[in-house]
């Protein structure tokens, strides 16, 4: 393993996502976003539904990607991030118009009245298509940027 | 000759029996590939969080007050049993129910709460009269980490509103396709108790927000991880044990038919050297 890298392993139950050496990690915590690079000290956190942002250099250009992922636990030890989460997506797996269609769906059901329980369901599911739509537009939002910093030029 | 025709519908009978259990053996190998995948996947998942969890316990002290941890007296135990919903399996359903029951009669003084995962289970602790709580059925056909997780946390609360005082699970580990050996695991309080190759100096971990948080989170997760893969870890050995019996049922229906049909022949032979005797002897009698 290269000095200035780190092992990443993200499983869920249904599958283990990704098990590579990795520049560096960033990852939403229940307490913000926590950043990590190699040789980072031992620390267990709670994980929020978020992005989870993996950086890499491939030797000529700085490679991002992107995961959602929807809350578990982190746990950094012996230069090893282990990220078990309870559900984890590529961008290429989510089924983008559906998701959209969901997220179209809580808008008009936040509207109804609903019981406390069904609120609380649909927040979370709320907050899991906020985050897909975020992850999935994320290879079109750097293209437009990269566009516009060439047109700038 | 009436004896002839109860030996061919014998063939007959045995030889649908067998295609029966022949096409039982081939869903059922079918059926163990994707299990199988299931279970390559949820083992790193499992063996991850059992990593996690035990650096918990060798990193709390007394002083952390997590109720998961706390073992108090106890008088009443929850077990999850999980076996099969259907039989034709082997001694699959059975082993695990036996273990069970031994295991629980072992703790008779305290009151049972069985959690039966499987129609199989179910019947065999209602003939007993146990007290059955819950039943759940459809589980080992298609598992799904919701059915563990509404298992997870149906026992967390229990155990949290002190409706029992300890949480077990009793399931069939795969080891390999003939393998299986029924487990006992205890799921809560999580014990912590020094494991016997404790490291001299333990890692000093950070928790993010703080440990107490960190770990009332983390339990739970692993009570349903656990929990999950104990189930397809049956629901593999549960595929394996009926294609293994089912191949053997195949192959003694094979012996039969053989043995059947050499009867019939037989008998066929016997027959038609006693129809020719009866022959000669009659055109000898008109000499």
């Amino acid at each position: 393993m290269a000095a200035n890298k780190m092992r990443l392993r993200v499983a869920t139950p249904e599958s283990v996502k990704l098990d590579e050496d990795v520049g560096m990690v960033i990852v939403r915590c229940i307490t913000g976003d926590m950043g990590i690079l190699p040789n980072h000290a031992p620390i267990s956190a709670i994980l929020d539904f978020g992005v989870l942002r993996i950086l890499d250099n491939d030797g000529e250009e700085d490679i991002e990607r992107r995961m959602a992922v929807f809350g578990g636990i982190a746990q950094i030890k012996d230069n090893v991030v282990t990220i078990l989460a309870n559900d984890a997506q590529w961008p290429e797996d989510i089924d983008i118009a559906f998701v959209q269609s969901e997220r179209e769906r809580m808008e008009r059901r936040a509207k109804e009245d609903l019981d406390a329980l069904e609120i609380q369901r649909d927040q979370i599911l709320m907050r899991r298509t906020l985050v897909q739509i975020e992850v999935s537009s994320y290879p079109l939002l750097s293209k437009i940027e990269h566009d516009e910093a060439n047109i700038n030029q | 000759m009436s004896s002839m025709k109860a030996i061919k519908k014998r063939i007959s009978s045995v030889n649908s029996t067998k295609k029966i259990m022949k096409a039982m053996n081939l869903v059922a190998a079918s059926k163990l590939q994707k299990a199988k995948t299931r279970l390559d996947h949820i083992r790193p998942m499992f063996d991850n969080l059992t990593q996690v969890m035990d650096g918990i316990k060798r990193g709390l002290g007394p002083e952390d007050e997590i109720a998961f941890a706390q073992s108090r007296e106890v008088k009443s135990i929850a077990y999850i049993i999980l076996s099969g919903d259907r039989g034709l399996c082997g001694g699959f359903n059975t082993n695990v129910s036996k273990e069970a029951l031994s295991f629980i009669e072992s703790n008779s003084d305290k009151q049972e709460q069985i959690i039966a995962v499987g129609t199989k289970g179910w019947e065999y602790f209602k003939r007993r009269d146990k007290n059955i709580i819950h039943r759940v059925s459809g589980a080992s056909e298609a598992t799904s980490f919701a059915d563990a997780e509404i298992l997870g946390n149906q026992v967390a609360k229990m155990y949290a509103s002190g409706e029992v005082d300890e949480v077990y699970i009793v399931y069939t580990h795969f080891e390999t396709i003939l393998a299986h050996v029924p487990h006992i695991v205890k799921l809560l309080p999580i014990s912590t108790e020094a494991s016997a190759e404790q490291d001299s100096n333990p890692i000093v971990m950070d928790y993010d927000p703080d440990a107490k948080s960190f770990i009332e989170h983390a339990v739970p997760m692993y009570l349903n991880i656990t929990i999950y893969g104990a189930m397809i870890e049956s629901a593999v050995c549960e595929l394996a044990s009926r294609m293994t019996s089912m191949d053997s049922a195949t192959r003694n229906a094979t012996e039969i038919i053989d043995d059947l049909t050499l009867e019939y022949n037989r008998k066929r032979q016997g027959m038609i050297t006693q129809e020719i005797t009866e022959i000669v002897t009659g055109a000898n009698a008109l000499n």
